[in-house]
């Protein structure tokens, strides 16, 4: 009896215990954010623009054709603000933990205003976790409407985009807040953020019709890499230059290489393992820098005649990768050594690691250090196997 | 007044939850950067110091209390004036403690849930824990420690799959040579944590054998610190020194970075656990430390004090700051010179000096030495 009556006590009890007290908040009752897109506004410092997803329109067994997403936008002075002034046009509490991405207007990054960073680095619900990137040439908020066919809403597409491109061939820094905020807070660092544009008529992307095309009107891609002075948006660095910075950076997984063999004549290395290590210090008022890159490969197609059973051609081939990866990483690091003079290598900070003392004293002054830096690349590249064949067909084509 | 007994290992589990307590809410040796590891290791050298300096006092009257000894050295009047001190400073730093774990429950999980709800409901608990005695409070945290080192393992491993940790960020040791660190010793890492295990004072008579407390003691303080320093490094590689410095609470920032594959994301309870467990064996022993006063002073059992004390602590935690700044740079610039410096070390340096001067008296009138030697002195006053 006297358990009985103990058990109905503790049953009672957590009624009142275990309900996350003034916090709580039913599911029915929440709508769920996926991104964010931030606007120069003209009133106001900034115009916020969010889309919250219509949960059963992403699923396919209960979607039945209406938008997949709605989207706002208010403009105001500061994130926060506007954030929770969202409900002027939404019904339900909106929830930003699941926030995908974060797309910020080129114009916003040009006059530096990213002072919002600290909004949601503080916040308790936005986590770590959402892509941050520069809407090139557009307006940020209508990155946000351009629909597309799989995962629907724009931040969910872009998500995945960002993350099966870096999987694939890289060409996405793969920044995330603390990156960027530590990045700026760091002398020998300069922060980039991926830059995605509109390719098609932005106007056509919001609609339903926009899904249903095999070719799209409008569709998201990713275009370039921004690159920053602190919070000032400098410029952008094509694809394959973002490449070549994520080789250096040793945030590589996986890429194929286009090499020439020939004049006009090219094969393929599907780069599957990399290692890079950057060794810095400060020699005589310059700085050395050593990139070390260690490279595994697989030759996966070739444009020319080659007998892929001999070792001399594997040797032969390595070598024109080697050379090939040399060149393109240094031909990145003195494009951005002359052409803006940033360290977004975060060379500065290696040397820092390294050469502390010495650093120490060039800290305020590290740009003008980097500018004038020796750069050295060291490459080690080794293509392990040839896909499926040896011998290319192309050897022995009768003519 | 019945004697509890204590085993070792709990006697470990204690000095483990307690020493882990706060300081890995809020983070420790800080001032250190990137060396705060090797901070952390010297101090814990200190520690170890430290624990065996307290032991040694207790062991001058074995079975006694620190208020016991206290009355020893000064004479009960006195000694009922300075308990009242050590009541007034444990129980300030039991609602210290319980303040530190309803920030982060505000600041962190339940921002609209008023504070004070959090802190009645975890010292109720706390209360009820202390009403059953030291002996439930040893066995709840006993219980409990395999599931703090299983989540530490959790959250390295899953940190360590994420790719969330570089290693690089250790670098430069000791970049400023040792003076940061001498910084982030004086005061901080001296008194907080370890100079706080002078509430054990009240709990090593619990301890059967001496000899093996001692050992166990200092067997409880080298795997607190050696979680301490794991803890700091964790936290240097996840976050970089700009990170740590920049949260209220390191260790969950850390493991907010955690992220598996669109799976395995938002475990901040499991750190939340770590630190609540942490909070709520230091909350129970900095109280069962002024419980325990009480009882010498007013010579009533000490569950008669236990719910209501919890919750003037719990009371007491919601005033004592007015907000979080305010909480932290009390806690910075005034507590270790003011409170922790002379409670932790002043009292006992002048008890041991007491203490040893009235022993060695005390062994010298039983054999009559000293006795005779007084005489010699007076006999030859001009030589």
């Amino acid at each position: 009896m006297y358990n009985r009556k103990c058990g109905l006590a503790a049953a009672f009890l957590s009624v009142f215990l275990l309900t996350g007290c003034w916090d709580q908040r039913e599911l029915s009752t929440i709508s769920v954010v996926t991104g964010m897109a931030v606007d120069k506004g003209e009133k106001g410092k900034y115009i916020l623009t969010i889309e919250a997803v219509n949960a059963q329109e992403l699923n396919n067994r209960t979607a039945s054709g209406f938008a997949p997403s709605t989207v706002y936008g208010l403009e105001g002075d500061s994130l926060e603000g506007l954030a929770q002034k969202m409900n002027v046009a939404f019904s339900r509490n909106l929830i930003y933990s699941h926030m995908k991405t974060l797309i910020i207007s080129e114009k916003v990054a040009k006059k530096g205003m990213l002072d919002f960073l600290d909004f949601l680095e503080r916040d308790r619900e936005i986590r770590d976790d959402f892509n941050i990137l520069i809407a090139r040439g557009v307006k940020a908020s209508d990155i946000l409407r351009v629909t597309y066919q799989f995962q629907k809403s724009s931040p969910l597409k872009l998500h995945a985009q960002l993350d099966s491109m870096v999987k694939n061939w890289g060409g996405d820094p793969d920044v995330r807040l603390n990156d960027m905020i530590e990045a700026l807070t760091s002398t020998g660092r300069e922060p980039v953020m991926a830059a995605v544009t509109i390719k098609g008529n932005p106007k056509k992307g919001k609609s339903i019709e926009n899904m249903q095309k095999v070719t799209p009107d409008a569709i998201v891609t990713l275009d370039s890499m921004a690159i920053f002075k602190a919070q000032k948006l400098k410029g952008f660095l094509n694809l394959n230059d973002t490449r070549n910075y994520i080789w250096i950076e040793d945030k590589l997984r996986r890429t194929s290489l286009t090499v020439p063999c020939k004049k006009n004549h090219y094969f393929d290395a599907r780069v599957y393992d990399n290692g890079t290590k950057v060794e810095g210090y400060l020699d005589n008022g310059k700085a050395r820098i050593t990139v070390r890159v260690r490279t595994e490969a697989y030759l996966n197609g070739t444009q020319c005649a080659a007998d892929l059973v001999k070792v001399e051609v594997y040797k032969k081939y390595e070598d024109l990768l080697e050379k090939t990866i040399k060149k393109n990483l240094l031909n990145t690091i003195t494009k951005v050594q002359k052409q803006y003079g940033l360290d977004i290598f975060g060379f500065g900070e290696k040397v820092r690691q390294q050469d502390y003392q010495d650093y120490k004293k060039v800290e305020n002054n590290w740009e003008y250090y980097f500018k004038n830096a020796e750069i050295n690349v060291n490459v080690t590249a080794r293509l392990r196997r040839s896909g499926i064949r040896t011998k290319s067909y192309l050897t022995n084509i009768k003519k | 007044m019945l004697k509890e007994n204590i085993s070792l290992t709990q006697l470990e589990a204690l000095l483990l939850n307690f020493l882990l307590g706060s300081a890995i809410v809020i983070g420790i040796g800080t001032d250190a950067k990137n060396d705060a590891w090797i901070a952390i290791l010297i101090a814990t050298l200190i520690g170890g110091g430290t624990i065996l300096f307290y032991w040694f006092l207790m062991n001058r009257l074995p079975g006694k209390t620190l208020y016991e000894l206290l009355e020893f050295c000064f004479g009960r009047k006195f000694a009922i004036l300075l308990s009242h001190g050590y009541i007034v400073y444990f129980l300030y730093n039991s609602g210290r403690v319980i303040r530190d774990f309803g920030e982060l429950m505000a600041s962190a999980l339940m921002p609209n849930t008023p504070i004070e709800i959090i802190s009645l409901t975890i010292c109720f608990v706390i209360g009820y824990i202390l009403y059953l005695g030291l002996e439930v409070l040893a066995r709840t945290s006993e219980i409990f420690t395999p599931y703090l080192f299983g989540f530490i393992f959790l959250l390295t491993i899953f940190l360590l799959v994420s790719g969330q940790i570089e290693m690089t960020r250790l670098l430069p040791v000791l970049g400023e040579g040792f003076k940061p660190i001498l910084k982030s010793l004086f005061p901080g890492l001296l008194t907080f944590p370890f100079g706080e295990l002078i509430v054990f004072t009240v709990i090593f008579l619990n301890v059967t054998d001496t000899k093996k407390g001692q050992k166990a003691s200092l067997i409880g303080v080298g795997v607190a610190s050696f979680l301490l320093i794991f803890s700091s490094i964790l936290m240097i590689v996840t976050l970089g020194v700009d990170g740590i410095l920049r949260s209220n609470f390191p260790l969950l920032s850390t493991a907010r970075e955690v992220a598996i594959g669109n799976f395995i994301e938002r475990i901040d309870a499991i750190v939340v656990f770590i630190m609540m467990l942490g909070i709520l064996v230091k909350g129970s022993v900095f109280l069962y430390g002024a419980l325990k006063g009480l009882e010498y002073i007013y010579k009533k059992p000490f569950r008669y004090f236990s719910i209501p004390f919890a919750m003037l602590v719990a009371f007491y935690s919601v005033l004592i700051s007015v907000n979080f700044a305010d909480h932290l740079q009390e806690g910075l610039k005034l507590v270790p010179y003011f409170l922790h410096l002379p409670f932790q070390f002043g009292i006992p340096a002048v008890m041991l000096v007491i203490l040893l001067w009235k022993q060695r008296k005390g062994k010298k009138n039983k054999t009559g030495w000293n006795y005779g030697s007084n005489q010699k002195a007076k006999k030859n006053p001009g030589t």
